[in-house]
């Protein structure tokens, strides 16, 4: 699996990229990919989602210039922003498992986060990673043209109270937490993301 | 040639998804691979290719409908010269997609029984039995079921002519005769296919014949007119665990007449502080403290031992918008009155938003079915897996009963219910599932629930 850090990229830049790279996937000029990077603070709404979930007036986040957009992923409600690692992997789905797609990458995440002294886990029917009750990796996959899109949102040090305007994925109840809140010491984006390229490369094998 | 578009296998333990949105419309000219529609399952949402170039002929499941895998979504017509002059269907990446799983197309079958066919030219996994005959949703074929509706009397407005949801609600509200046959203890197993899975009942099981037949074989003679619905995933396990459970456990049915005037007043007198109660909590409650007093009603049986939980944990049947869910109040010995009750509505209105977690459906050690004001005077609940007992609440009816005071017996009215026990004589004897229920009684109608 090919990984691209692409560093702090925008919402619709990153999506645009995204399609291309999913274009190429499809016809087969490129291998499987994994798009890493970080996105300015942004509200996204997945295709199942509720905007009442957003706790908010929208027109108060875009007075704070802070976009909120509605994308073709599964899923609801979600934040992005400084301190999180957002992962897209595209790939072919020769035969496609979406449910095996989305626990591998839940087995990456905990993988992942384990290195920095994390246990995490899953929670049967609600999918993403939690330590204990709290999320910290939210997943949302897009499948197109047999490709996958979209992907996972690891908090590393993300700031939490961006959280606690929406519900998350249209959970309420549910809180988000970061491998700093759960590890107690501040890890690098850079360590993180290695870590995570590892376990991607490893778990997100043989789809294809 | 008409070509059909199915659901396609999404993934081993994908059964059903959920249609979103269609991309394209009736009439109109595609290309091959061409995204046609939209469906969502689980977080992922998926565009599903057009099998082949052509036509768009019948698109016959409308957004939000939730189809299983292999039914017929859509028809393509590739002849497009007997119609309107075809497009270019040029898209810019259709030349190399010859690697694309073509597992989406298969050419149209007769509606009712045909012989498996074998593919033209995709190397199509062969379709499950049923396939491409689905010409309802789970949903409809669900509630025909339950209902037993006949679907050919009910005027459909969907696509096609087809009878929809909203076709089967009208139709069960306009006509009040709908009898009620659902099973009580179906409510059960619905969505608990772990208790299904259960490891514990395994000894037992591997002495029985597990996979005994639990459909009809031989093929009936059919009158035209006749509805041929296929079982949906959840009617599946609902019958093989059913099968399973009368297999398994001899049952015993023992009922009790219980006088609920005291409960009536604990009601009362709950209404006039602004909580309002319904008879459920109550007999919860008390199950729960004579579960206590009778451990071995709160047991499972595991191969040759029967297990005596040491938690109490009532699974309790709660009929939703979305179908029935049986969530389990955990250490409901623990609980009172009131936090039974709102525990019970707050699963009530999760439920409707479909928030509840898989986690809260199961781990039950006791079960408590309650069918609601048509649940007729008593029914025989069937027990479920691996639990070894049940509880069934019938109809609350005021009758004229004796009671006897100071010596003198007079007639007066009292609200009276019939409560079935269902218990496993494998390991319950006699002598303690009558007292088991007998005490159930006692507390419900000492009205003392401290």
């Amino acid at each position: 699996m090919e990984i691209v850090w692409l560093g702090e990229i925008a919402y619709r830049e990153a999506l645009e990229l995204q399609l291309s790279c999913l274009d190429r996937r499809a016809t087969r000029r490129i291998p499987d990919t994994l798009l890493l990077l970080t996105h300015p603070h942004v509200y996204t709404l997945g295709r199942a989602g509720d905007e009442a979930n957003l706790l908010v007036p929208k027109e108060s986040l875009a007075a704070e210039g802070i976009p909120v957009e509605r994308v073709g992923r599964g899923g609801d409600i979600t934040y992005h922003g400084p301190g999180q690692l957002v992962g897209y992997p595209i790939v072919l789905m020769e035969k496609p498992d979406i449910h095996k797609f989305v626990r591998s990458i839940e087995a990456a995440l905990i993988d992942a986060v384990r290195a920095f002294g994390v246990e995490s886990r899953r929670i049967e029917g609600l999918t993403g990673v939690w330590a204990g009750e709290r999320k910290i990796a939210s997943i949302g996959v897009g499948i197109r043209k047999w490709v996958t899109y979209h992907g996972f949102a690891l908090n590393v040090t993300t700031d939490l109270s961006r959280f606690r305007r929406i519900h998350l994925c249209g959970l309420k109840g549910r809180e988000a937490t970061s491998i700093a809140e759960e590890a107690g010491k501040v890890p690098t984006m850079e360590a993180v993301r290695d870590a995570v390229a590892a376990a991607c490369n490893r778990h997100l094998e043989g789809f294809a | 040639m008409l070509i059909d578009v199915v659901m396609p296998q999404l993934g081993e333990s994908v059964v059903e998804g959920v249609v979103v949105k269609w991309l394209v419309e009736v009439g109109e000219l595609i290309a091959k691979d061409q995204p046609l529609l939209e469906i969502s399952t689980d977080k992922v949402d998926a565009e599903i290719p057009s099998p082949s170039a052509g036509r768009v002929a019948q698109i016959l499941v409308k957004p939000g409908e939730t189809v299983p895998i292999q039914a017929v979504l859509a028809r393509i017509e590739t002849d497009t010269a007997a119609s309107p002059p075809p497009p270019e269907p040029a898209p810019k990446w259709d030349e190399e997609t010859e690697g694309f799983p073509g597992h989406m197309a298969r050419t149209s079958e007769p509606p009712i029984p045909a012989p498996p066919r074998v593919e033209p030219s995709v190397p199509a996994p062969p379709p499950p039995p049923e396939a491409g005959r689905i010409r309802i949703t789970p949903v409809v074929g669900r509630m025909a079921a339950e209902h037993g509706l006949d679907l050919s009397k009910i005027p459909g407005t969907g696509i096609d002519g087809r009878v929809t949801r909203k076709d089967v609600e009208g139709y069960l509200a306009s006509s009040a005769k709908a009898p009620e046959v659902k099973p009580v203890a179906a409510k059960a197993p619905e969505v608990k296919p772990v208790a299904a899975k259960a490891p514990e009942v395994k000894p037992v099981a591997e002495k029985a014949p597990e996979a005994k037949p639990v459909a009809a074989k031989a093929p009936e003679a059919r009158a035209d007119g006749d509805q041929v619905v296929p079982w949906t995933p959840i009617r599946k396990k609902i019958a093989e665990h059913m099968v399973r459970s009368k297999q398994t456990s001899p049952h015993v049915h023992i009922f009790a007449e219980v006088d609920m005037h005291r409960v009536a007043g604990v009601r009362a007198k709950a209404k006039l502080e602004g909580v309002s109660l319904t008879y459920l909590p109550f007999v919860i409650h008390a199950a729960a403290k004579a579960l206590r007093e009778t451990p071995i009603m709160n047991a499972t049986v595991s191969g040759e031992s029967t297990v005596l939980k040491k938690d109490i944990h009532i699974a309790v049947a709660v009929d939703t918008e979305k179908g029935l869910l049986v969530p389990v109040l955990r250490h409901a010995d623990r609980m009172s009155l009131r936090e039974i009750s709102s525990a019970m509505d707050d699963f009530g209105a999760r439920a409707k938003s479909g928030k509840i977690s898989p986690d809260e459906l199961s781990g039950g050690t006791f079960s408590v079915t309650n069918p609601g004001i048509k649940g007729n005077l008593f029914g025989t609940p069937i027990i479920n897996q691996p639990q070894v007992g049940i509880l069934r609440l019938g109809q609350i009816v005021k009758r004229s009963v004796v009671v006897e005071a100071d010596g003198e017996d007079s007639i007066v009215i009292r609200p009276m219910m019939y409560l079935c026990c269902a218990y496993d004589h494998r390991v319950i004897d006699g002598v303690a599932g009558n007292g088991f229920l007998y005490r159930v009684r006692e507390i419900l109608e000492a009205g003392d629930f401290s």
